[in-house]
């Protein structure tokens, strides 16, 4: 059950338009899946759960762009709207990618028999701070202003 | 994405869908058993590669009497069975190539 909650959570950062579409038939097909895996030990229930979960994610970066280049030629780029889901996305992989970095170099430093402290004020640890307190201040502004926006529209009443 | 070579996974799809109309949990099982267990399709991946072959019109829904809105089962179009066996000429050349190439490395 944990694991299609989890599925249908995943399953908003895929364009609306598919969700709809095939939303209801894909967490079906998850179910039969699942049904089959409950026999099999921990790790092969395990390693569904992370081929799930990892195709869901590439898969929605992939539709997400696919649907980008779709209304971009489209010619409706006016009305096109960057997905909020999208830059979560791109902001948790940039961490990913920042800290794998990072660790690879501490790796590299410790084989060659160097000191192992971090050294996050490197090139990724500036831009990873950076872009986390830009990120930050965005966030705030963007809560601050929707407050303001439900304020004034009375429907926080 | 669908335009000729084909990525492995929706290759695995049109395979499947070549011999007989399938639902989604059922293309993921056939595809594994091809496979041998090598390409193992996650729900993801299988419905955005479904989505785009339905769009370039390779594959159909297929109405089935008793399937619900949650298992529709999909088919191969002449159009997708026509690209379906150029990707295939595609390979074989390119394996009569490898082939022939290899052999005469040995040679």
């Amino acid at each position: 059950m944990t694991m299609l909650r989890l599925y249908r959570v995943l399953l908003r950062l895929y364009p609306a338009r598919l969700v709809g579409e095939f939303g209801e038939e894909m967490a079906a097909v998850l179910c039969e899946l699942q049904r089959d895996c409950r026999a099999e030990g921990f790790a092969a229930r395990l390693r569904f759960g992370v081929r799930e979960v990892s195709g869901l994610l590439t898969g929605a970066l992939r539709e997400q762009l696919y649907e980008r280049d779709r209304n971009l030629s489209g010619g409706t780029m006016r009305s096109y709207r960057f997905p909020r889901w999208t830059i979560v996305m791109m902001i948790l992989i940039f961490c990913a990618v920042n800290t794998a970095i990072e660790k690879g170099r501490l790796a590299a430093v410790q084989l060659s028999g160097g000191p192992a402290s971090s050294h996050w004020w490197t090139l990724p640890g500036v831009f990873m701070s950076v872009f986390a307190f830009l990120a930050g201040v965005g966030l705030i502004g963007y809560c601050v202003l929707h407050v303001f926006r439900v304020a004034r529209s009375g429907r926080g009443q | 994405m669908e335009q000729l070579p084909l990525t492995e996974p929706v290759l695995m799809v049109l395979l499947s869908l070549a011999e007989q109309p399938r639902h989604g949990y059922s293309i993921i099982k056939d595809v594994e058993q091809m496979s041998e267990g090598r390409v193992m399709l996650s729900t993801g991946t299988l419905y955005g590669a479904l989505q785009r072959l339905l769009e370039r019109g390779w594959i159909e829904r297929f109405e089935e009497e008793d399937s619900s809105r949650d298992r529709r089962a999909y088919r191969l179009t002449t159009l997708g069975r026509r690209n379906l066996k150029q990707e295939f000429e595609r390979i074989r050349h390119l394996t009569k190539l490898a082939s022939l190439r290899i052999s005469r490395k040995k040679a």
